[in-house]
């Protein structure tokens, strides 16, 4: 099965369930593979919506966001996550990366010093 | 078995008439082997009784016109493991017989290679199965075939180089032999028509006398039918190939030597062959590949038999001449150097790093070779130093030296007329003469040394002197003196025509001529030689006239030249040596002489040289008429701007560095740091954000070339650069750009700079907003882009026109037209990659400065 006919399976499922945030999350994945990123931004966004703690929907929200380039915004939904998951390596890193973008050198030190301790320790 | 113990080596040897080699070579390999057996096949003379008083086992057999039953008795009576099997007239040296004892210890090993050094006059081509002297004495190997005997490789393997050398002594009876021996051959073929070994040893004897043609049929026929894994498969490639190259079919060669190379890659021969091929064709880069990786072959050790035969000093010169070709001066020197070192026999190489090292204006090398013969009492290097020296007129360092050549030569005449001439040509009349004096009126020196005083009478316009000495000349010089005196001191005389012996003394006077500085005496001199029409001096002529920048006479020369190919060459040793004295209008002018002809690198090392002194000109004279303008300025952040503590942080902890700031990052510009963000982000293969990093460098330093290469690489190879560039919603740092419109006008006008679409540019430039920053970046763009297309008029235009004090623009314009001639030589260096002229010349452009830049 290709990535069309996935996504049109999915969209037919998510006529029968409207309001679930992992079916809507599983759209966004495919919209995104197919580099499709502002309909993923939209599916993973209605996502967020309905479930705001779900570590997946945050990462994969954050990264879409990433992708178009609106680092602002997939920094505060990667910190959301890190609060989640905090020695996620490559999440430090990526806000690290993002905040450089935005030229906030200060949170991007501060995320590429973390991102250096964690691989220490993990030594 | 003798006393219980096998013997070890036994020498096989197969004799007819050789009582003049046999004592010594028994005496040779005395103690070294345990049994002789020797296979006499109707000798006439002593052999048999001075091979049985020597102690050998001499078994006599009639001859069935069949060297391998020879042989194969000798292997039928030897009690030893091992076979060597040797001719009379061959020896090993004493230091290599040494070798053969281990050996024999080898478990893995049936057999070894010797290679035989011909000592006759004339040499040949011999096939590796004639090298297979030592092997282990089993039953099943025996030889095959009436005459180039050979063991099937069927039978035999695990065969090794043994590095043992066997001298061959020339034998005055093979030549009468040699009928026979193709007679036998032929009686094989006939048996055997398909097989490859004869149809490739037929082959062999065609090339050896130089029936190539022929030869080519036959080695077609053996690869028809080869078998690669038999021993002699790559030589047959080797074979075929240079029966090729003598009938000048360089393509087929080459199609041979391509198949060769991918079935026996360290058979380094090839590679070397195809390398010389390459050369002939004038592609050099490939040539140069081919003979760096036969020498990094040659330099593994590695196994491969037969041994590949082109050794490492004569592949160094012709990787040297390769780069002589392309004028990599410094590398031809040094595989020169490297190849002398190794062989320090082939004198030639002296002369010809001499050559080059004085093409550069260096005499480091020689003076390095002069020094090391002396210390090292190198005799022959020594005197031959010394005749460059003289050659190269070094007459100081030669007088310096003197007494280390008097030490070799004694003294005499010979030191006498050295001195003589060196102080002659120093001007050094006085001391001159008294060298003059030690020399014997009868000797066969005084005659040139009389010369030369009446040449230095003609320095001086003494020509009453100079007649008198000329009556005392002989008679065979005395034509061409007159005549010289007569045009020397402008009396009318007609032009001859010089024999041989005569132009080789008009010449020298020439050279003489310039080298003290009398051009005007040498001009005289010209058409005398020219008239000799000996085109293969012309070059050597005018590469005087070169080093006096005089296109007059190079002119003249030029136009006596018939030859296209002839006239290229001329057209490009003179002009690398107009360019190497920066004589850049005489190069051009020679450029423009006859025909067009592209002269590769050099047309692009001229173009470079030329460009950046036009601008070099320009902006000079734009400085001197705008100093007086207004005295308003600019205040833009120059690109020198110190980043902030938090990016110095942010980069240091990128780096995962724990010292501290001010030791390793102190001199950090915010361009340098964003530009270090970058190169980290691309190794950690982070495209997008490398992109941003590297836009922020420019927004720093717009004009940073390294920088602007990266964006124009991306802009080449991310399809999606400029969508990228006009979504994101990046920041602008610094002051030089008002908006991201701006900086976006300003990344497709500098790209199209780069790729040289100056009236795109010059629109694009032209769509910035004008404001104080954005006109410190948007002019000199503008500028250049009008300059670059060469409408200098509308560039002085927009300076006059230009209300601020332009001179703040002349550096950015400057760097933006370095860019662009640094584009250009990239561009060129793609096409001649190992051209070390040209990263020269990028060098010198990127350590330029403007005289204003220097202050």
């Amino acid at each position: 099965m290709n990535d069309v006919e996935k996504l049109e399976r999915k969209l037919d499922q998510l006529l029968l369930e409207p309001s679930s945030p992992q079916l809507l999350n599983q759209i966004g994945v495919l919209l995104y593979q197919m580099k499709d990123w502002q309909n993923a931004e939209v599916y993973f966004q209605r996502a967020y919506q309905l479930n705001e703690r779900n570590e997946d929907i945050l990462y994969n929200f954050a990264s879409v966001l990433y992708r178009l380039g609106k680092w602002q915004e997939a920094i505060t939904f990667y910190q959301t996550y890190l609060e989640l998951c905090p020695n996620d390596e490559n999440v430090i890193e990526k806000v690290g990366d993002c905040s450089y973008q935005v030229g906030d050198y200060q949170l991007a030190r501060k995320m590429y010093n973390q991102l250096n301790k964690c691989k220490e320790e993990n030594l | 078995m003798i006393n219980g113990r096998k013997k070890r080596l036994s020498l096989c040897m197969v004799t007819k008439d050789d009582e003049k080699y046999l004592a010594n070579c028994f005496s040779n390999l005395k103690g070294i082997v345990d049994e002789i057996i020797i296979v006499d096949i109707g000798s006439s003379d002593q052999t048999v009784t001075i091979a049985k008083q020597a102690g050998a086992d001499v078994y006599q057999m009639n001859w069935n016109n069949n060297y391998s039953e020879a042989r194969n008795i000798c292997l039928n009576r030897a009690k030893g493991r091992w076979c060597l099997f040797l001719q009379a007239n061959e020896t090993i040296s004493t230091e290599q017989l040494d070798l053969i004892s281990p050996l024999l210890e080898n478990p893995n090993v049936e057999g070894y290679l010797l290679y035989i050094d011909h000592r006759s006059e004339n040499y040949c081509i011999s096939s590796p199965v004639q090298s297979l002297r030592l092997l282990r004495n089993r039953e099943e190997y025996r030889f095959q075939y009436r005459i180039f005997e050979r063991i099937p490789d069927e039978q035999f393997s695990n065969i090794k180089d043994s590095g043992i050398r066997v001298v061959q002594q020339s034998d005055s009876t093979q030549l009468t032999e040699k009928y026979s021996l193709q007679m036998l051959l032929h009686e094989d073929l006939k048996e055997h028509p398909e097989d490859s070994y004869l149809l490739y040893m037929k082959g062999i004897e065609l090339l050896n006398d130089q029936n190539y043609k022929e030869s080519v049929e036959y080695f077609q026929r053996a690869l028809n039918h080869i078998n690669l894994g038999y021993l002699f498969a790559p030589h047959l490639f080797k074979c075929l190939t240079w029966a090729l190259i003598s009938l000048q079919r360089p393509y087929e060669a080459l199609d041979v030597l391509n198949e060769g190379i991918t079935h026996f890659l360290f058979y380094s021969d090839l590679l070397v062959l195809r390398g010389e091929i390459r050369k002939q064709s004038q592609q050099y880069g490939e040539a140069i590949q081919d003979f760096v990786s036969s020498l990094n072959i040659r330099a593994q050790s590695n196994s491969m038999v037969p041994r590949p035969e082109i050794n490492s000093s004569v592949i160094l010169e012709m990787l040297g001449e390769v780069h002589e070709e392309i004028f990599n001066y410094d590398n031809a020197i040094s595989c020169y150097w490297e190849a002398y070192e190794l062989n320090n026999t082939n004198l030639q190489l002296l002369y010809k790093i001499a050559d080059l090292a004085y093409n550069l204006g260096s005499t480091k090398e020689l003076e390095e070779l002069l020094k090391g013969a002396i210390e090292k009492n190198q005799l022959e290097q020594l005197m031959i130093m010394m005749d460059i020296l003289f050659q190269k007129r070094e007459y100081r360092l030669v007088l310096n030296h003197i007494e280390y050549l008097e030490a070799v030569l004694g003294e005499g005449e010979q030191i006498e007329s050295i001195k003589f001439s060196c102080y002659m040509m120093l001007g050094r009349t006085a001391e001159a003469e008294l060298h003059f004096l030690a020399i014997n009126k009868e000797s066969p020196l005084y005659s040139l040394l009389l010369q030369q005083r009446i040449e230095g009478y003609w320095f001086q316009n003494e020509w009453q002197k100079a007649y008198q000495l000329i009556k005392e000349l002989d008679q065979a010089s005395k034509r061409i003196y007159h005549l010289l005196h007569g045009l020397l001191s402008r009396e009318v005389v007609s032009y001859v025509r010089l024999m041989d012996q005569e132009y080789e003394i008009v010449s020298s006077l020439h050279e003489n001529l310039l080298w003290i500085g009398q051009a005007e005496k040498a001009h005289i001199l010209l058409p005398l030689l020219l008239q000799a029409q000996k085109e293969e001096q012309y070059l050597q002529l005018a590469e005087h006239w070169a080093e006096r920048n005089d296109f007059q006479s190079i002119a003249m020369i030029f136009q006596c030249i018939t030859n296209k190919q002839t006239q290229l060459q001329f057209k490009q040793k003179i002009i690398f040596q107009l360019l190497q004295h920066e004589h850049l209008i005489t190069a051009q002018k020679l450029i423009d002489l006859g025909s067009s002809q592209p002269l590769g690198v050099l047309d692009a090392v001229l173009w470079s040289k030329s460009f950046i002194k036009k601008l070099e000109e320009w902006i000079a004279k734009v400085d001197r008429s705008i100093v007086k303008k207004s005295e308003a300025t600019i205040s833009i952040q120059y690109p020198e701007v110190k980043p902030s503590k938090d990016l110095l942080d942010f980069y240091q902890s990128l780096c995962n560095s724990n010292e501290t700031i001010e030791s390793q990052f102190s001199e950090l510009t915010c361009a340098k740091i964003h530009e270090e963000i970058g190169q980290f982000f691309e190794k950690a293969q982070k495209k997008q954000e490398a992109i941003m990093a590297y836009l922020r460098a420019l927004q720093w330093d717009p004009y940073n070339q390294i920088v602007q290469e990266k964006i124009i690489n991306f802009a080449d190879n991310f399809k999606d650069f400029f969508p990228f560039l006009e979504e994101k919603n990046w920041i602008l740092e610094g002051n030089l750009f008002c908006s991201q419109e701006a900086f976006i006008y300003y990344i497709h006008g500098m790209i199209q700079i780069k790729k040289q679409q100056f009236e795109q540019a010059q629109a694009m430039f032209s769509k910035i907003a004008k404001n104080e920053a954005t006109e410190y970046v948007a002019f000199p763009y503008r500028l250049s882009s009008l300059w670059l297309a060469g409408k200098e008029t509308e560039a002085n235009q927009q300076l006059d026109n230009q209300s601020k004090l332009v001179d703040i623009f002349l550096l950015p314009f400057f760097r933006i037209c370095q860019g662009y001639a640094l584009e250009r030589l990239k561009e060129a260096q793609q096409q001649f990659p190992f051209s070390e002229l040209i990263v020269a010349e990028k060098e010198r452009i990127k350590n330029f400065r403007l005289f204003y830049q220097e202050l």
